[in-house]
């Protein structure tokens, strides 16, 4: 008995539910009735409402988490980790509160020195982990590669003012790169990506090499 | 008249004949009856090595569907339920072998509940419910400048040996990818999104190409639905395909074939 309601709450119910607002959300689209259109409105609106549910829920699961993930760790930077998230949360909305709003010197100030400077910093680091790829993609293991990799060198010398004021000619070697090999390079690379979209599409289609379903 | 739009009833048809499909092979998955055979996808298999290797290192599983990767609505939403799929069976593969799993969840809210209960059900399903661990769900808000930074911390602090990133992701998953490879990891990832596969063939080692992802998904679920819904979707693409040839070949001939799928 008990199987067979928990069953119902959790796949029946919604099924149902599924079906009831798919049905006139899908009949919207080709009938042109104002019942329809009444009962797809409200749907929207319903859809809106859980959806910033969802984001409380969040909200919650953020703090539930982190103090999970303290309790498990038992260990100082986690600990930290979540002061920092409890003192940061309850500056917010004690300011939002006792200022009564965001747009205030102490509230600004926070997102100034705090909020964007970590952001700025892990953008940084982001950087880094993409220079690290390019790094390993671009390696010159060919004499094709080693060419790729020096334009891309002396176009970012020309981008760069520091290079641009010890080595002036890289600014006219750069533009040179942009406005002749490059777009060359661009247009033979769109015109190759055209053959072999083409190409890959054929072979998908015929099941010579992605499709997914072999019939049996 | 006046109650259809006049110019919806191609598209009517199509939905329509789209519903025949999907329900012709409901209804074969139902009566048991043979589906389409989907073949081992490469990808897969290397998931379960890598769970094996993290095993070796004594180090954790990752899994992520991206920042802002667990959409229900819209086309993304068949990527989300696959990757769902994924987790659930990585998380039974790493529960039997005794190998800690952290997941990085997406930033919408609503789909929280989804993610921990195809975790629950993983570790549930190896018979290891005990194993399941509230602190080894991450999340880390709206903001991909928090996600980021916070998937490099774990990866740098706890060890990674398999990194799994599957799913409708958008952005950012290249710096990810390769953190996870700086610090030592397989990775194995895939979208069906065409535009975002570029990066994962640049920065995985293994690859789900575009429908592979939900393929594998239907595939290691052995979930019969699934597969019934891949066999009409692959209908779907023949008619689309043999749509456009017939178009082509019309409009060509200078029958104004656009007007009339218009209708």
């Amino acid at each position: 008995m008990k199987m067979a309601s928990s069953t119902f709450w959790k796949r029946d119910l919604p099924l149902l539910l599924i079906i009831i607002c798919a049905i006139p959300m899908l009949l919207w689209r080709y009938i042109d009735h104002p019942v329809i259109k009444a009962i797809y409105e409200e749907v929207g609106t319903w859809s809106s409402i859980i959806s910033m549910l969802g984001w409380g829920l969040a909200v919650i699961y953020l703090f539930q988490g982190e103090y999970a993930n303290m309790r498990q760790k038992d260990d100082m930077t986690t600990k930290i980790s979540f002061v920092v998230l409890c003192a940061f949360s309850f500056l917010l909305v004690a300011n939002y509160f006792i200022t009564g709003g965001l747009y205030n010197d102490a509230y600004q100030w926070w997102y100034t020195a705090f909020y964007k400077s970590q952001s700025q910093a892990f953008y940084g680091l982001m950087f880094l982990y993409l220079c690290s790829a390019s790094y390993r993609m671009l390696r010159a293991r060919s004499l094709e590669s080693f060419v790729l990799m020096a334009a891309g060198l002396l176009y970012l010398m020309r981008s760069s003012s520091m290079f641009v004021l010890w080595f002036p000619w890289s600014r006219g070697v750069g533009e040179w790169i942009m406005d002749y090999p490059n777009k060359a390079a661009t247009t033979a690379a769109v015109i190759s990506m055209a053959f072999g979209s083409v190409l890959i599409a054929v072979r998908q289609m015929i099941g010579r090499e992605r499709t997914a379903i072999e019939v049996a | 008249m006046g109650l259809f739009y006049t110019n919806r009833i191609v598209e009517f048809i199509w939905l329509v004949i789209m519903f025949v499909s999907v329900w012709y092979y409901i209804r074969k998955a139902m009566n048991d009856e043979p589906l389409p055979k989907i073949r081992t996808i490469p990808a897969t298999l290397a998931i379960e090595e890598g769970i094996g290797r993290s095993l070796e290192m004594g180090k954790p599983v990752h899994f992520s569907m991206g920042s802002d990767g667990a959409s229900l609505t819209g086309s993304g939403m068949s990527t989300t339920i696959a990757s769902l799929g994924m987790l659930r069976f990585m998380t039974k593969n790493c529960a039997m072998m005794g190998v800690r799993e952290i997941v990085h969840l997406p930033s919408q809210g609503y789909a929280i509940p989804l993610v921990e209960g195809a975790v629950r059900e993983g570790y549930l399903e190896a018979g290891k419910p005990e194993m399941f661990r509230r602190g080894d769900m991450h999340y880390y808000g709206n903001l991909t400048a928090a996600f980021t930074p916070g998937v490099y911390e774990s990866f740098a602090r706890e060890g990674v040996g398999l990194f799994v990133h599957a799913g409708s992701i958008i952005t950012y998953s290249f710096p990810v990818l390769e953190a996870a490879k700086i610090h030592g990891a397989i990775s194995v990832g895939g979208t069906p999104r065409w535009t975002a596969t570029y990066i994962f063939a640049i920065a995985c080692d293994h690859l789900f190409i575009g429908e592979e992802l939900l393929a594998a998904s239907a595939q290691i679920s052995g979930n019969k639905m699934l597969t019934s819904g891949l066999a009409s979707e692959e209908l779907w693409k023949y008619m689309a395909v043999g749509l456009f040839i017939i178009g082509f070949l019309l409009q060509a001939a200078g029958i104004d074939f656009a007007s009339l799928i218009k209708m």
